[in-house]
């Protein structure tokens, strides 16, 4: 019930960020929290209590299919993981030359397209 | 390519098109001159300026703008990234509502 | 012989190549583009006899039977949407040779890995794979937008980016929760397992997975990226997100909803409303621009807003129409947006109340403009018509107020039309035009794409035929029989 919970407040959390602050570091670090509460939801789902890792060594097959937990989810969230990294690295290079146009990174300054 | 009735369809087709284009061409090239007569603006016997025809593009559509109130509708995307967010949110929301509601 | 991930590999590995084999000289980049493209285009072309004569190839990666491994489906509607993205990247290859003249590598680079991202989503019949996709295909937008470096470019990437991210994310937060439900991560697998079910989780996750596409496709008021991006990226890349990257997203909630969701009623009804507030408010908008670009960007949002409200009637011939239509409108918003960054490419201004009288100096690209922007309109003799006609039929039979809504945003598609045409090619020339001759690399991807416009206009039974045939493929029992068995 615990990681459920947390990784719930860890979503509201980054979702509240990303809305409602203006900076756009703390925007990006938002991005960040929502992805890694949707990661730990993803984790808890997998969990099976008392479970060994989905390793098998010389046991015997049903028992190891009853006691070993879901090794898909984990698949799923190294894969996700790198992806968001990969956002993160160009949303960064884009604020470091959004800086040095604008001077600011003041999300409600840089309002130049509009219509 | 196996053939079938549409493709010679579509030759012949294509053929006698651009036969026809060809003669188009021709007939255009030959140098023509432009009649007087039919250049001058003719409105069922009343008499009009050429300035009053010309329509400026420019305020062509200002009727129709300020008819449907267009430009209270480009000023709400005014380019605020905090808005366009709490329009995903509130779409998300609509959209998980109307799901739940009618499933 | 089934070639599965084949062309997708294959361009993979060019946009790997290209910074390899273009260190000395930067044209090389070119040129392995093309080549590329090329060949890709060759292996898709030669999965298309057996595409037809068995309806729908299945290829399990690794020989790893359906619930357990990622499965390759290829039916008639992903084989013709896949030539055609791959054929417009092609083009806009063809046309870029005169128009990037700094930094090809990245460039080419980029496209082509925006051309797997669209490519792997088109094919691919597991979920979780479609996530991915979706992502390599977005990361390379951001940093297509942001080519150019200036002010306009990097605002709309960082909106983009952002509201991309915050999609994606929630998209990734609806396929865990069905995971967390059904179990399998497999289409087809889902959808079995789904029918028999009445959990409200189900409801809620799929409200998040349309949420993440509906913002990849561009549909009110999912749309507010679209606009900036379409006018601040460089012009032929735009060519790209009219015709590959938007039409993919939309092709993903079709794939999505008609497949594991079994259209339910609630998402025809969603997507009938959404489609005919975005018709409405993308044509309106689009009348009041100033800069060509964004003008094309929201026009772009109402023929979106067309296929959704007629893929949502729910009747055979409203889906027909609206699938036709995605193809339609690929083909006519890739002319429009070559056109625009022709005109882009002379002058070196986007806005066109600065441009004036191109008509006599340039009339291959005045009467291709007039021509994709007749069959937008939906002209007879041109493709659009084919489309729109069957959008006004299927609309009729359900309910006349949309037609007549149809009818009216067709009137208002043709006035911002004509608004362009005029205010850019007629009229007195101001000393912004220019003589300059257009060059036979920029001339070749119109004219292939006019020629395109008008086969597909001029044969119409053959249109509706292969329409109809795209149409029986997203049949839900026949594919889960297939990749099932």
């Amino acid at each position: 019930m615990i990681p459920y919970l947390i990784s719930t407040i860890l979503m509201i959390i980054g979702f509240y960020t990303i809305m409602l602050k203006n900076n756009l570091i703390k925007k990006i670090i938002g991005l960040n929290l929502f992805s890694n509460g949707i990661h730990l939801l993803l984790i808890s789902i997998a969990y099976r209590t008392g479970g060994i890792p989905p390793i098998m060594e010389d046991l015997n097959f049903i028992r190891f299919s009853s006691l070993a937990v879901d090794p898909l989810p984990q698949a799923l969230i190294l894969t996700s993981i790198v992806i968001n990294f990969s956002v993160t690295a160009v949303a960064l290079s884009i604020a470091i030359l959004l800086y040095r146009e604008f001077g600011t990174l003041d999300m409600r300054k840089i309002k130049e397209l509009w219509g | 390519m196996i053939y079938t009735p549409y493709i010679g369809n579509a030759v012949l087709f294509f053929f006698i098109l651009s036969l026809i284009g060809l003669i188009f061409y021709f007939i255009s090239r030959k140098p023509h001159k432009k009649d007087k007569e039919k250049q001058t603006i003719y409105i069922c016997g009343e008499d009009m300026k050429p300035e009053k025809l010309n329509i400026p593009p420019e305020t062509f559509y200002r009727y129709l703008i300020n008819l449907f109130k267009l430009k209270k509708l480009r000023k709400w995307h005014s380019g605020n990234l905090n808005d366009y967010l709490l329009w995903i949110l509130a779409g998300l929301v609509a959209v998980i509502i109307i799901m739940v509601m009618l499933w | 012989m089934a070639y599965g991930f084949l062309p997708i590999g294959v361009l993979l590995g060019t946009a790997f190549l290209i910074p390899i084999l273009s260190l000395k000289n930067d044209k090389f980049a070119t040129y392995t583009a093309f080549t590329g493209c090329l060949a890709a285009m060759i292996i898709t072309l030669s999965m298309v006899p057996q595409v037809v004569s068995e309806g729908r190839i299945v290829y399990h990666m690794e020989s790893w039977k359906a619930p357990f491994g990622i499965t390759v489906v290829i039916d008639n509607l992903s084989i013709v949407l896949s030539f055609l993205s791959i054929l417009i990247t092609f083009l806009v290859i063809i046309f870029s040779y005169r128009y990037v003249k700094e930094r090809r590598t990245k460039y080419y680079s980029l496209l082509c890995l925006a051309l797997v991202g669209a490519l792997g989503m088109i094919v691919t019949g597991d979920i979780f794979n479609m996530f991915v996709y979706l992502e390599v295909m977005s990361v390379a937008s951001y940093a297509l937008i942001a080519f150019n470096k200036d002010r306009p470019a990097l605002e709309a990437s960082i909106k983009y980016l952002i509201m991309g991210s915050l999609a994606t994310s929630l998209l990734l937060l609806g396929i865990a929760f069905l995971y967390g439900i059904t179990g399998t991560l497999n289409m087809a697998d889902i959808s079995v397992k789904i029918s028999s079910m009445t959990n409200p989780l189900v409801g809620i996750s799929f409200g998040l997975i349309l949420t993440g596409m509906l913002v990849k496709a561009g549909l009110i008021p999912f749309h507010a990226w679209l606009p900036d991006s379409y006018q601040a990226s460089p012009s032929p890349v735009s060519s790209i997100f009219a015709g590959v990257t938007t039409n993919t997203g939309i092709y993903a909630i079709l794939r999505v909803g008609f497949l594991v969701f079994n259209s339910h009623h609630a998402l025809l009804w969603l997507m009938t409303f959404l489609g005919v507030i975005s018709m409405v408010a993308g044509a309106f908008l689009a009348l009041v621009q100033t800069n060509l670009k964004r003008l094309l960007g929201y026009s772009s949002i109402s023929q979106m807003g067309y296929i959704a409200m007629s893929v949502g009637l729910g009747t055979s011939l409203g889906i027909t129409g609206g699938i036709l239509h995605i193809i339609n409108q690929a083909i006519i918003k890739s002319l429009l947006f070559l056109c625009a960054a022709f005109i882009v490419y002379q002058t070196k201004t986007d806005n066109i109340y600065e441009i004036s009288g191109h008509f006599k100096f340039q009339p291959v690209v005045a009467y291709s403009f007039l021509i994709g922007g007749l069959s937008l309109v939906g002209l007879p003799l041109f493709n659009g018509f084919v489309s729109k006609w069957l959008i006004y039929i299927a609309t009729l039979q359900i309910n006349p107020v949309l037609t007549v809504v149809a009818l009216m945003v067709t009137v208002i598609t043709l006035a911002y039309i004509l608004k362009a045409f005029y205010l850019i090619f007629l009229g007195n020339v101001k000393p912004v035009a220019s003589e300059k001759k257009i060059p036979i690399t920029m001339r070749i991807p119109m004219i292939t794409l006019v020629i395109l416009i008008i086969i597909l206009g001029i044969m119409p039974s053959a249109t509706i035929k292969l329409s109809e045939a795209m149409t029986l493929s997203l049949e839900r029992t026949k594919y889960i029989a297939e990749v099932l068995r």
